[in-house]
């Protein structure tokens, strides 16, 4: 019921601004196909908001919908107006599906590829048992230990599956613990968060890291080694933060904690070659300066490693996310629309940013960002704002001296991931309330607070940054 | 959200409404069906599958007049229609022999003797759930917390 | 050496030394023939009659050493081993007479050279063996009957056993349904007093519970649910309550909420009432165990009167009877040796399942109509009823464990009533038959005097 609901509305609105005259809109100088991708990115944005379908099946009306609408193959009813004045630039239909092969989508499979390989042969279970074992059994670094594993694993396996895996390892530990004990919260915390704050460390850590790297082109272009090198300082401190946070709110009681891990490395080939290849493409991603291939190329390497020696097989490939693939491609697609058709230029120009400052136009898109990411889909939000943000860059004539495109697109897509105040907000944070250690109200104080000092870390990064000259 | 059909087969009455309010909890995201025996049942699961509802899971004692429990079950296990629901013999009486041509030949997913307390049965539902959601493909978001959380990591993991 | 061989063999030996007419012994029954101990220098042969063994130190019946009938030796081991001491005493079972040789016996061999010991070894050998085998026969047949006294006292302390648990079970089942009806009377009387639309629904659901069937609640809950354009749930609500046309449904906007209420106060009521009938029906299994268990025990204990047992089985059946006429012909009876409990329970089921069967087919001027008569040897006691019968092809099967038609709600059955009385009077020597056509059941009881 409510469902149906949802999806007239979105659906209604959207209708409505396509049949409205194109005059009426106070925008100047819009053309006609700005003015339907008007349209559609209302459409996105409240399908995404509302979720009356799928955040995947958004992206894919999005393609298609630019097919129809505002490709050069479009359906003739939307070519009638072709040839007058203001009808404006059309999109190549090629590009718009190349979106779903595009070398990011590539990066990001090459991930999935990796995080499966350890998966299926239990080399994440057996790194955290190692990783946990200096941590000893004392509560508070049990916690830091899980939330570090659990940042790194993140850092390549999506956070979904990090938490999933982390949560059952602590679960039957945390059912031992007593009724009271109000450390029970702090590690139902840590690990979402860790998870949250994880994603942030590699360009593949989490989705809007990857459509934040689609941006980073030309001489704006960031590695993959690069992202890492300031990233990771600030996944650290941030998780060393959190740690603190949580301790202080909900300081476990219980004198010693045991979490214990079966298992030993496995020795046949395949695992081996797992092992390998594992290390290998993370050592080709850091240096890609000294070897000349880039990231995405790398990353072509697990898959086809997997794919030749059958530890990724027929079986497995089904079980790929490609809605998160897809959910990126639409984004994609629909950055493609805005940035092509000229919309968001003509947009900007139509609202004075110029008369703001740069940094408060900066502030204000981490803080939307943050409060769109907290109640729907990250990488939804990193497709709506990050095309957006990163004409705004290059358009605003005092954003370069502060480090344009590079220093907003890396300002909102770390902003994505650190909203973690509610159960909705990430599928971490949804999973760790529903294993039902955990009140809403203490995901939120905790979280509200992370995403905050994470903000002001993020800032403080990109301070340091400008200040080595990086900008 | 799409409500999942928890079908409950039991030739007692008291026992089923003593079932309908020990799962009680789970009414926002599942729906019941309750039967006195198996020949009802089967006609339940003809309108089920006629108006597309998803059958999560299937509780169902074994001593009852009429088709047996176990024997229901077989025949429910080789349809095709409900391959992916869950089946759970719940029973006051099963011979050691009923019990292995239960596990055997039905493939039912858990065993539980009368009487029955609560949150053994609700754990039981709720894992049977999970399994149903996750292996059919649905968008578990939606039944989150009614999931059983321990069985969802394993599905998740990978 | 087969039988053969050896019948042949010993007819050559009697006729060569065993048929000297001096040579012979007549004994009566219990005449000691060897005594254990004394010394013994003959071969005795078994010619009619037959002995036992008694070793000293055995004293039971049971075993007995070997039993020695005709054509088989004794002495045997004296004779041969030349110890000539003999190991058991042998004592004739009725009148008897042997043949002997002995060690002056002159050797009569038919070949040259053959010793005495050499011609009768062959015989003695298989005499040996025989004794042999009928010594492992025994030890058989011992360890059976030692399996079935072990069953028979595993019976017994499983009845003791059931008995026992039958008592707790009670006492647990007392507490449940003594609290049960309690609570449903104070519930039910708090309510009273704040809300009188509660208190309806409440006694509704108590005295009836779930009247419905499952499949009529969904047939019912379809057309509430088309009628009113209800959610589901609330339309199976409100079929299960399944509310009086007399009530009065509040208008749409408050029906849902109406519904919900009222199916809570309903669903109160309908605990209480599966909490009362789930604890008649534990006692009446606990009962049943307790009878099955009691009835293999066979104790005769007094002469009881048959009057008096009939009497009072229809005392405790007098509430249900209440709305059937029962016809009594008793007629002068003998006591007889039995267990007066176990009679009156004999009568109660058969009474029982009488009423029953009446109650369940609405039967027009129900009547159970019991008789008795002495005959020459047994008390003949009839019961019978004019309700539909027992079908045909269930006849033969409802004496058996677990048969029983009743299979829902209040007179539900566990189908032991039955093989209860058939335990009993079996114990008794007695017998039990059934004839059933509709309009007439009879079960006829013969009890030997
Ligand atoms: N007088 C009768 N008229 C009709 N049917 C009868 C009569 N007596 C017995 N039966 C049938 O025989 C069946 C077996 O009777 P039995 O007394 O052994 O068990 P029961 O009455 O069903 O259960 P319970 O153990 O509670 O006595 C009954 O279920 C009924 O169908
Ligand atoms: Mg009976």
């Amino acid at each position: 019921m409510r469902e149906k609901l949802k999806f007239v509305i979105a659906s209604a609105l959207p209708l409505i601004i396509l049949n409205i005259p194109t005059e009426f809109i106070p925008i100047q100088g819009l053309s006609i196909v700005e003015h339907r991708l008007i349209a559609i990115f209302v459409m996105a944005l409240l399908f995404w908001v509302l979720e009356p379908v799928p955040v995947f099946a958004t992206s894919v009306f999005v393609i298609f919908l630019e097919l129809i609408m505002i490709s050069d193959k479009s359906f003739v009813l939307f070519k009638e107006a072709a040839g007058t004045v203001n009808f404006g630039v059309v999109l190549s239909y090629k590009e718009i599906m190349a979106t779903f092969a595009s070398p990011i989508i590539l990066l990001f499979l090459g991930g999935f590829f990796l995080a499966m390989a350890a998966t299926k042969y239990q080399l994440d279970i057996n790194l955290a048992r190692v990783f946990l074992k200096p941590f000893g059994t004392k509560p508070a670094f049990v916690l830091l230990g899980l939330m570090i594993v659990t940042a790194v694993f993140s850092m390549f396996m999506s956070n979904t599956a990090t938490t999933a895996m982390m949560l059952a390892i602590i679960s039957p530990v945390l059912a031992l613990f007593e009724k009271g004990d109000r450390g029970r919260v702090a590690f139902a915390l840590g690990i979402p968060f860790a998870a949250n704050i994880g994603g942030i460390g590699t360009p593949i850590g989490t989705p809007p890291n990857i459509i934040a790297m689609k941006y980073l082109t030309g001489e704006s272009v960031i590695s993959f080694g690069t992202w890492m090198c300031f990233s990771v300082p600030l996944v650290l401190i941030l998780l060393t933060f959190a740690w603190l946070l949580l301790l202080v709110l909900h300081k476990p009681q219980t004198p010693s904690i045991n979490v214990a891990i079966k298992g030993k490395f496995r020795k046949n080939w395949q695992s081996l070659i797992v092992y390998v290849t594992f290390t290998l493409t993370i050592l080709l991603w850091l240096f890609d300066f000294l070897h000349g291939m880039n990231s995405y190329i790398v990353a072509m390497i697990p898959v086809t490693v997997f794919s030749m020696t059958k530890i990724i097989t027929t079986q497995d490939l089904k079980r790929i996310n490609w809605d998160v693939l897809w959910l990126v491609s639409g984004g994609i697609a629909l950055g493609m629309g805005l940035e092509k058709s000229g919309l968001v230029g003509h947009l900007i120009e139509s609202i004075p940013f110029a008369s703001f400052h740069p940094l408060f136009i900066l502030f204000l898109a981490t803080i939307i960002t943050i409060i769109m990411a907290t109640f729907m889909s990250n990488t939804a939000t990193a497709n709506l704002l990050i095309p957006i943000m990163a004409v705004l860059a290059t358009s605003l004539p005092g954003m370069a001296q502060y480090g344009g495109t590079r220093l907003v697109v890396l300002a909102v897509g770390f902003a994505c991931s650190l909203a973690m105040a509610l159960p909705v907000s990430t599928p971490p944070n949804a999973m760790a309330h529903a294993s039902g250690y955990i009140e809403t109200s203490e995901m939120m104080k905790a979280g509200t607070i992370i995403s905050g000092v994470g903000i002001l870390g993020v800032y403080t990064m990109l301070f340091v940054l400008k200040q080595v000259g990086f900008f | 959200m799409e409500k999942l059909t928890i079908l409950c087969i039991d030739d007692q009455r008291d026992v089923l409404a003593a079932l309908r309010k020990d799962l009680e909890s789970l009414n926002e995201f599942c729906r019941f069906e309750f039967c006195e025996s198996a020949d009802e049942a089967e006609e339940v699961l003809d309108e089920l599958d006629a108006e597309v509802i998803p059958l999560a899971v299937i509780v169902c004692d074994h001593i009852m007049p009429g088709k047996n429990g176990v024997e229901f079950l077989i025949e429910f296990n080789g349809d095709a229609r409900f391959e992916h629901t869950r089946k759970f013999l719940l029973t006051g009486m099963a011979t050691h022999d009923d019990t292995i041509t239960a596990i055997n030949q039905a493939q039912i997913n858990h065993y539980i003797e009368k009487p029955w307390e609560k949150e053994q049965i609700l754990e039981v539902v709720k894992i049977l759930i999970t399994e149903f959601v996750m292996s059919v493909g649905m968008e578990y978001q939606s039944y989150l917390s009614i999931l059983h959380q321990q069985t969802l990591y394993k599905y998740l993991r990978t | 050496m087969n039988k053969k061989q050896n019948e042949e063999g010993l007819k050559r030996l009697v006729a060569t030394y065993f048929s000297d007419p001096a040579k012979r012994l007549k004994l009566e029954k219990g005449d000691v023939l060897l005594e254990e101990g004394a010394v013994n220098d003959r071969l005795y042969l078994v010619l009619q009659g037959s002995f036992i063994a008694n070793n000293e130190n055995i004293e039971d019946e049971q075993q007995q050493l070997f039993l020695a009938t005709k054509d088989m030796f004794i002495g045997v081991i004296s004779f041969f081993s030349r110890s000539s001491i003999c190991v058991a005493t042998i004592v004739a079972k009725e009148d008897c007479e042997v043949a002997f040789i002995d060690h002056n016996q002159r050797n009569k061999a038919e070949k040259e050279g053959l010793s005495l010991i050499e011609q009768f070894m062959p015989v003695v050998v298989f005499d040996l063996f025989q004794r042999q085998q009928r010594e492992q026969q025994i030890i058989f047949e011992k360890e059976h009957t030692l399996e079935k006294l072990y069953q028979a006292k595993k019976l017994a302390s499983l009845g003791q056993m059931a008995a026992g648990i039958a008592h707790e079970l009670n006492n647990a089942i007392a507490v449940v349904s003594r609290n049960a009806s309690w609570l449903n009377e104070h519930v039910g009387e708090m309510f009273l007093q704040e809300n009188e639309e509660a208190i309806r629904f409440f006694q509704m659901g108590s005295e009836t519970g779930q009247s419905l069937s499952s499949r009529e609640i969904r047939v019912q809950a379809k057309a509430l649910q088309n009628k009113y354009d209800l959610d589901e749930d609330a339309a199976r609500k409100l079929a299960e309550i399944n509310v009086p046309s007399t009530i009065k449904l509040p208008p749409l906007e408050q029906l849902n909420d109406f519904i919900n209420r009222s199916h809570r106060y309903w669903e109160l009521g309908a605990s209480f009432h599966d909490l009362n009938i789930a604890a008649k029906h534990a006692s009446h299994v606990v009962g049943s165990v307790k009878a099955l268990a009691a009835g293999s025990s066979g104790i005769h204990n007094g002469h009881v009167s048959i009057q008096e047992s009939i009497d009072e089985a229809l005392t405790l059946l007098s509430s249900p009877l209440r709305t059937i006429s029962v016809r009594l012909k008793i007629r002068e009876l003998p006591d007889i040796l039995a267990n007066k409990g176990e009679l009156v329970q004999v009568w109660t089921n058969l009474i029982k399942n009488a009423i029953d069967s009446l109650k369940q087919s609405g039967t027009e001027s129900p009547e159970v109509y019991i008789s008795a008569k002495p005959r020459a040897t047994y008390v003949s006691i009839r019961f019978q009823d004019n309700g539909p019968g027992i079908a045909k092809e269930e006849q033969g099967k409802i004496f058996q464990p677990n048969f029983t038609t009743k299979e829902k709600g209040l007179d539900f059955g566990l189908g032991l009533g039955l093989t209860i009385c058939e335990r009993i009077i079996g114990n008794y020597g007695g017998e039990i038959s059934v004839k059933s056509r509709p309009g007439k059941t009879v079960f006829k009881i013969k009890l030997p005097l």
